[in-house]
């Protein structure tokens, strides 16, 4: 089933008063069903670019995006998301943040049904004992959980994740991990996942695929994973290729951290001495 | 408020507390010494709850751990495991219900400058400036010192948390890590002899935080003070730690086998990923972690009595044309 | 070469031979006695590893034997050598069978200026990741199944160590399903080493196990320290027959291990520790 998601040309292009920048150029991807795959790259690489394209929530300037036999046209429920930060209704309670999606998509339901729905996905990342918590007083992994049981309910053919562990400390981290790779394992979702995490990339996915630096960000490299499912960590981490590959994605990271920095250093030298030393701030400027 | 309660120190503590501490193990030796050097800081049978009678909660249980002079020690655990809890007992803010805390063989009964706390929310006076901050705490606790004496001590902690060029500035003109900064050369100034790190990084971005643990470790190799550090991050702790003990999930944490981080300092960051110990560490110290946690899901499982839920076997309806995006 | 020793016991009915080892990890037991500078094994046990056992006297340490020179049946072999005041009294050796049952020898000594144990060899078999998180643990004096023995100076036996509060690594035990472990102290003037025998629920090191605690003329036997087959609290019938207290005292006597089969092919050795010439305890194992 080759080419359930297609990726084809895809390019962006933004015009700015000195004229196009291009973000993304002739990005190529298939996926086949059920396959999950991880965009690793340093922040601000385009990764979330193409994923917000693939969301429907961001134009596509060149190529075209195909899920499931129909290319996409503007944002849709077949499309679930899941973003750093949940982006729940405070006031609402677990399961009524996850029932606001549950009921459109299942207007024909009993409302029992689409409680159970709600419920049942809840329960699946453990958080079934605080379904009528509201969201205000659940800690942030907690939050998370509940959007990615929002996420599953809606049976998305596929699943769009952006960074969704990114805020968690690392061991609530590679907990949140398990909970969706369990998950997985019962509802089968193509997945396409970004993170600048190379531990997270390796557990996770089936296909890593390594973007170079915008602008002009395009596949630089695409890893095959050969750690068996369901995967347990301990086994993926005592698999005598796991340190290989991960040498090998970090080399690549800090490949492109060079050019970067090359690149930064030219512009600088062009554009004369003028702010302090204040990488710090930069950095800061450049998460947000 | 920890670092609050420093400020009202008298004079002759504060005399006490400027004695460098150059004791450091060398730890190659495989010889066992007959008179083995006694450790700064001892906790024997710790245990600590919340509560009294039926709702009383047992946090910390049979806490039993040595703290040795100028070690770096890493206290590594899941959020909700009680590390706070633990850091509060040594900072003297928390007595423990059973078993005695010691500092230099004597009982830890509050708060004191010889040992200095950072948390991860930086309480930085927001009226004051980086230099007006440090320089207050530096003021209370060294007030026997001349002026100038003073002031060259604040610039040395300015300049070694590496924020001269930003001295003048107050807290809200400062990103999350120059904070963090900041409130780390306002404990380090104060010369505390135990340096307690409760997850200073745990709210910064991976790149700041990468920065930091650079930054703490460049200024533990130079000081070498006795450090203990909390964290929920092996790799910061094999990074930074001469050994690891783990704090096993609660309730009634207790702590796990100490584990012994053999590699050479200075360390590297970008070297260490290519290091044989520091993989087989990484697994060692990552693996028990997630046995304990997974042995603690499932006694936790085997008492739930959470109802089964059958999800009804049914599809959400094709919308062919979007009436409008659901934030999913 | 003929492992798992097939006892003829002369004065007794010389019948079949019979396996002493069947049911436990173990493929055999070796007791020998220092006897005018020499290793000499003591009746109805073999002689196989008196290398070994050699070895372990001269280097005044616990040790295991290197791989390529085990028999083809034997997965691993170490030597414990027995000390009174300074002076080596006997060495035992024990062998672990090839099995797929899990069995782990480790060897526990102190490390660097504190009062520290780290393993400077061990057997672990197919458990590679207890190995990996052993080799880089460290037990203080006191802390650990390792340090308790240390601390005591008598063996120390540990039950159902997936929730046992004393045995750290319990974590890695759960994951591995490791059962029960014994430690027992080398000591001479000075402690030496602690030895931490592991075993999985599929098969005990041996069919009992006690650890007895001497106390000046006083042999305590814990509540916990004890082990066998038929339930975990108490040994069965005929391994506590073969455990009486008497000649438990006779190897506290002698300062020596002692070895013996009875009537009805039961075996047991006992394994006193002292630390300079105090007796401390004696561990009884039993097949």
């Amino acid at each position: 089933m080759a080419g359930y998601v297609e990726m084809f040309r895809l390019g962006k292009t933004y015009d700015t008063k000195n004229g196009p920048v291009v973000i993304v150029e002739e990005f190529n991807l298939n996926m086949t069903q059920g396959e999950y795959v991880c965009l690793l790259g340093h922040s601000g690489c385009g990764k979330s670019t193409v994923l917000m394209m693939a969301a429907g929530l961001n134009p596509i300037s060149t190529g075209g995006i195909v899920v499931a036999g129909r290319e996409i046209d503007g944002p849709g429920p077949d499309r679930g998301i899941v973003f750093q930060s949940p982006c729940l209704m405070p006031w609402m309670t677990a399961l009524e943040n996850v029932l606001l999606g549950v009921n459109q998509v299942y207007p024909h339901a009993t409302k029992a049904q689409r409680r159970d729905i709600a419920a049942y996905y809840l329960s699946l990342v453990r958080l079934g004992s605080s379904l009528n918590k509201r969201a205000s007083a659940l800690s942030q992994g907690m939050q998370q959980r509940v959007g990615i049981a929002r996420a599953f309910a809606l049976k998305p053919k596929l699943l769009l994740l952006d960074e969704p562990f990114g805020m968690l400390d690392s061991l609530t981290r590679m907990e949140l991990q398990e909970i969706l790779l369990e998950i997985l394992k019962k509802d089968k979702v193509t997945t396409l996942m970004i993170t600048h995490d190379v531990d997270e990339a390796l557990f996770m996915s089936d296909r890593v695929v390594m973007m170079t630096n915008g602008p002009r960000a395009r596949v630089g490299a695409t890893f095959h994973m050969p750690f068996e499912r369901p995967r347990v960590r301990a086994e993926v981490l005592d698999h005598p290729e796991y340190y290989e590959f991960r040498s090998r994605m970090i080399e690549f990271l800090e490949e492109q951290d060079h050019r970067k920095l090359h690149r930064e250093v030219e512009k600088f030298t062009a554009s004369r001495m003028e702010s302090s030393s204040d990488e710090e701030e930069s950095n800061v400027v450049a998460q947000h | 408020m920890s670092i609050d309660s420093h400020y009202d120190q008298s004079t002759d503590q504060a005399n006490k507390m400027t004695t460098a501490f150059k004791v450091q193990a060398t730890r190659e030796s495989p010889i066992q010494s007959v008179q083995p050097p006694i450790p700064i800081i001892e906790m024997r049978g710790v245990v600590k709850g919340y509560g009294s009678g039926v709702t009383r909660t047992e946090v910390l249980h049979n806490i039993n751990l040595n703290i040795r002079q100028g070690e770096f020690l890493a206290v590594c655990g899941f959020s909700g495991s009680g590390k706070t809890t633990f850091m509060q007992l040594l900072a003297g803010l928390l007595l423990p219900d059973q078993g005695v805390i010691l500092m230099e063989g004597e009982p830890i009964v509050g708060p004191g400058p010889d040992r200095g706390l950072v948390f991860q929310n930086y309480s930085l006076l927001p009226w004051l400036t980086v230099r007006g901050n440090i320089a207050l705490s530096v003021d209370s606790v060294f007030s026997n010192w001349a002026k100038g004496e003073r002031r060259d001590h604040v610039e040395k902690f300015i300049e070694m948390v590496g924020l001269s060029h930003a001295a003048h500035r107050r807290p809200h003109e400062l990103s999350g890590g120059m904070r963090q900064r900041t409130s780390l050369a306002r404990t380090l100034a104060m010369k505390p002899k135990v340096l307690l790190l409760d997850e200073p990084l745990s709210a910064l971005d991976a790149l700041t935080r990468a920065q930091l643990q650079d930054e703490i470790l460049k200024i533990w190799e130079e000081e070498r003070q006795t450090c203990v550090m909390i964290t929920n991050d092996v790799d910061e702790a094999i990074l930074v730690a001469d050994r690891i003990v783990p704090l096993n999930p609660g309730p009634k944490a207790s702590l796990g086998p100490t584990f012994a981080v053999d590699l050479q300092r200075p360390r590297n960051r970008a070297a260490l990923n290519h290091n044989s110990t520091f993989k087989n560490l990484r697994r060692a110290v990552t693996n028990y972690l997630l046995a304990v946690r997974k042995k603690s899901r499932d006694d936790e499982a085997a008492h739930s009595n959470e109802p089964i839920i059958r999800l009804p076997d049914l599809q959400p309806v094709e919308l062919r044309r979007y009436p409008k995006w659901i934030p999913t | 070469m003929k492992r798992s020793p097939t006892l003829l016991h002369s004065t007794e009915t010389a019948e079949s031979s019979v396996d002493l080892f069947a049911g436990t990890l173990l493929s055999t037991v070796e007791v020998y006695r220092m006897s005018g500078g020499k290793l000499e094994t003591v009746s109805d046990t073999t002689s196989d590893f008196i290398e070994l056992a050699s070895d372990a006297t001269d280097r005044r340490t616990p040790l295991l034997a290197s791989p390529e020179s085990l028999p083809a049946d034997v997965a691993s072999a170490m030597a414990i050598p027995i000390f009174r005041a300074d002076t080596c009294t006997s060495v035992i050796v024990l062998a672990l069978k090839k099995s797929t049952a899990a069995g782990v020898f480790e060897v526990w000594t102190p490390y660097g200026i504190y009062p520290e144990l780290k393993l400077v060899d061990g057997f672990y078999g197919s458990l590679e990741r207890f190995h990996n998180v052993s080799s880089f643990v460290r037990f203080e004096r006191g802390m650990g199944l390792p340090g308790q023995t240390w601390a005591s100076n008598h063996s120390i036996i540990h039950h159902d160590l997936p929730n046992h509060p004393g045995f750290l690594r319990a974590a890695g035990a759960s994951a591995e399903s490791l059962c029960s472990a014994v430690g027992i102290p080398v000591l001479a003037l000075d402690f030496i080493a602690a030895v931490v025998l592991i075993n999985s629920i599929e098969l005990p090191i041996a069919r009992g196990m006690q650890a007895w605690v001497i106390d000046g003329d006083s042999f305590e036997l814990p509540t916990t320290s004890s082990f066998g087959l038929s339930s975990i609290e108490k040994p069965d019938v005929r391994c506590r027959a073969s455990m009486d207290v008497g000649w438990l005292r006779r190897s506290v006597e002698t300062g020596e291990a002692l070895w013996r089969v009875d009537a009805a092919s039961h075996a047991c050795v006992a394994i006193p520790s002292f630390r300079g010439t105090n007796p401390c305890g004696v561990l009884a194992l039993c097949f």
